[in-house]
């Protein structure tokens, strides 16, 4: 009977999103770049593109702008008529426009702009050497040979950048940032992240001597990444502008490109994919499957490691806390624990993660997943902690009693007497704890750590689809949640059994 | 005369503001079975809470053997093990079977191996006539078989002295007479008891002397028949009135 109801509710809810999607507001016609003024612009947060429409954004024609985390999620938008155009760079309008025919791109560019690679400010020897890096590949023509293996029909394909034989990584690593969701500069192909970009800094890193690691991340987490040093270089097709110098430092340009507006044109049909042919090109091709597989992996080894080690954390949070209350001991442990427990309930837990990636491991390099672990269990901790001190209070007085008028100290009272009661009391609410924090974990791609949902921002970053990498990532993180629920009635009755 | 096991001296504790007890003395003498009763909330069973420091004393001593148990030097636990204390509602450790219940201090505390602590409960176990709930838990007993394995669970330690808190209080009325019964057995083998109690049948049968709790301490003392027959005061001519 649930089962029938809960597939109900699945199939209303995605026919309404299918419907809202369907409902086209007023749609105005862009037809130049002269049309912007009181249109409404999608764009990238934190791009160009982004920037250039802000200076349309409330002028007296009333224009909008709406920032969207990624290309495909605008070009969505615009597909639903949500905006009226996409202002974005031309290769990603070229990729993220071929497989939808009723989107096409004005011929008319908007700017001309340069693609550079940020360093930190304090970091000019690095600069100086990716300067004269870029001056030798530019003469030796690797440049346009990279490029030409992404753009062009003829060439696509057919020149790909070969490390020369004999190079020695002598001078350690070369941490780099960028967002790999900008085709045909950085983007995933078979569960690598490969591109122009990629190839060039890899180039680069050749000629200095420093092997390449790539960090995937959101785009307006790469800057923060390279002045907070996280990453040596961030490259990912971005634009020198005067906001991004006041932070970060540029190298000479590589790449020369445009902005492009994309619209969409009603007159222009074409015959979308089937349902099936839509699956398969989501999650078949490419073995692009791997990615939710991958991401789910690491939700859940997160999930499980920050609820053992939270468990662990509000535990003792607990003890000290009602070991004051009830003895008025621990004084200063407890006010410590106070602390604790009103920052961590008080904050948003992505600000927390953000805090502890990009100021607490600051300075040091720590495991991506480590970081998310640690984030999560100080965070479950402070939970855990109050589910636990519920539990402990909800032992009878007598039961303490009971136990040191039979000669136990407190602590042996404690461990052997109470806590067992209050674990078994609590113990459901700790199950239903893992099962908000498997929830809570997808925002892990804030860092750029592919979990579940990152895993299906990826597919979506290559497909341009919102919808069904979306959903199958809401079937997936549902279907954990359900049968951990099962898991969880069944020890609850298990619990109440034993009491008998 | 008979040695004095504990002795009360000059006792006086308050809740805040609130007076409970008031330079109280008194003394137990070892195989004494003393009987305390008194109007509630009259300090009784904070009195009794006091002799094994579940409550601390605002001011006075108490000496256990000679030695004085309120002193910060002394070691509690040690006082408590040999201090034994039944309870209103037993007070039973729910997670555990009645066995377990027996010998987790003995063995615990080091005071027997784990195979000695299993005979000592079984024997305790047929001595309370529950033999056959060994291995039950505590939710599956009446009232009345709670609070006689709590009394076994304190026996289990050898205690000196027991402490009873109100322990019939919290029974069905058809249970309490198998409580009773038992503590009579108890005291008929000597043990030294202190009782706070309501019923009246079993102060004026089985203690050797009733004390008489009101207005901040003992109003009244005597034997039972001196208690229950020629009060003295008022306020226990009122209370037996009402009680009897």
């Amino acid at each position: 009977m649930r089962k029938k109801l809960l597939s109900l509710m699945l199939l209303a809810a995605t026919v309404m999103l299918v419907g809202c999607g369907n409902k086209a507001t007023e749609t105005k016609q862009i037809t130049s770049a002269d049309d912007l003024e009181g249109s409404r612009i999608g764009v990238q947060l934190g791009t160009v593109g982004d920037l250039y429409a802000s200076d349309y954004e409330g002028d007296e024609a009333g224009t909008t702008v709406d920032r969207y985390n990624k290309i495909a999620d605008a070009v969505q938008a615009l597909k639903q008529g949500k905006v009226d155009c996409v202002i974005v760079d031309e290769q990603p309008a070229i990729a993220s426009t071929a497989n939808e025919p009723t989107l096409t791109i004005l011929d008319e560019p908007f700017t001309e702009e340069e693609y550079a690679i940020c360093i930190a400010k304090d970091n000019n020897e690095l600069l100086d050497e990716v300067n004269a890096a870029l001056v030798e590949l530019k003469e030796e023509g690797v440049v346009e040979q990279i490029t030409a293996n992404y753009i062009g029909d003829d060439t696509k394909g057919t020149c790909p950048y070969v490390t020369p034989e004999g190079t020695t990584y002598d001078n350690g690593t070369l941490v780099v940032a960028t967002n790999a969701a900008f085709p045909p500069y950085e983007y995933y192909e078979n569960g690598e992240i490969v591109g122009i970009d990629m190839e060039l800094i890899t180039a680069i890193g050749d000629k200095i001597g420093r092997k390449v690691e790539i960090e995937d991340m959101e785009f307006d987490s790469i800057i923060n990444a390279v002045s907070s040093h996280k990453a040596d270089v961030g490259i990912a097709g971005m634009t020198m502008t005067e906001e991004r110098l006041k932070s970060i430092n540029f190298s000479d340009s590589y790449v020369t490109t445009m902005q492009a507006i994309i619209v969409k044109d009603e007159s222009l049909s074409g015959d979308s994919l089937g349902f099936v042919a839509n699956l398969k090109r989501n999650f078949v091709d490419d073995n692009r499957w791997t990615f939710l597989l991958k991401g789910l992996g690491n939700t859940l080894v997160i999930a499980l490691c920050a609820v053992l080690a939270g468990m662990i954390i509000g535990f003792l949070v607990a003890i000290v806390r009602v070991t004051y209350d009830k003895t008025g001991g621990l004084k200063l442990l407890n006010a410590i624990c106070k602390l604790y427990l009103t920052i961590i309930r008080g904050t948003p837990i992505m600000i927390q993660l953000l805090i502890i990636y990009y100021v607490v491991f600051k300075a040091v390099n720590v495991p991506k997943i480590l970081v998310a672990i640690i984030a999560f269990a100080i965070n479950s901790g402070a939970y855990v902690a109050e589910i636990m001190r519920g539990g402990i209070m909800s032992v009878d007085d007598g039961q303490m009693e009971a136990g040191r008028s039979l000669g136990l100290n407190y602590k042996q009272t404690m461990t052997i007497i109470i806590l067992p009661q209050a674990i078994k009391t609590v113990l459901p609410s700790l199950a239903n704890e893992f099962i908000s924090l498997i929830k809570e974990t997808s925002i892990c791609g804030y860092i750029g750590l592919m979990d579940l949902t990152r895993g299906g921002d990826i597919i979506r970053s290559i497909t341009y689809e919102a919808f069904l990498p979306l959903i199958a990532v809401a079937l997936i993180y549902l279907a954990i949640v359900q049968v951990l629920n099962l898991g969880v009635s069944k020890l609850e009755m298990k619990l109440r059994k034993n009491e008998k | 005369m008979a040695e004095v096991l504990i002795k009360v001296e000059n006792l006086s504790k308050s809740f805040g503001e609130n007076v409970v007890l008031k330079n109280v003395n008194m003394q137990i003498e070892k195989g004494e079975v003393i009987a305390i009763i008194g109007p509630s909330g009259c300090g009784k069973s904070t009195f009794i809470r006091t002799l094994n420091q579940l409550e601390e004393l605002t001011e006075g001593a108490i000496y256990l053997d000679g030695e004085d148990i309120t002193k910060k030097s002394v070691d509690i636990d040690d006082v408590r093990r040999r201090v034994g204390m039944v309870f209103q509602h037993f007070n039973l450790f729910p997670h555990l079977t009645i066995k377990k219940n027996l010998t987790l201090a003995p063995v615990k505390l080091g005071l027997m191996s784990q195979a000695k602590a299993d005979a000592k409960a079984a024997e305790l176990l047929n001595r309370v006539g529950l033999s056959d709930k060994a291995d039950a838990y505590p939710d599956s007993l009446s009232g009345g078989q709670k609070q006689r394995i709590a009394i076994a669970r304190t026996l289990a330690m050898n205690p000196e002295v027991i402490l009873f808190d109100e322990p019939t209080s919290a029974l069905d009325p058809e249970m309490v007479k198998e409580v009773l019964s038992l503590m009579k057995e108890l005291a008929d083998e000597g043990m030294t008891m202190v009782v706070v109690t309501h019923e009246m049948g079993f102060a004026r049968e089985v203690a050797d002397r009733v004390l008489f709790f009101d207005e901040q301490g003992i109003k009244e003392q005597g034997t039972p028949s001196d208690i229950f027959e020629h009060p003295q005061s008022q306020r226990l001519q009122d209370f037996l009135s009402k009680v009897l």
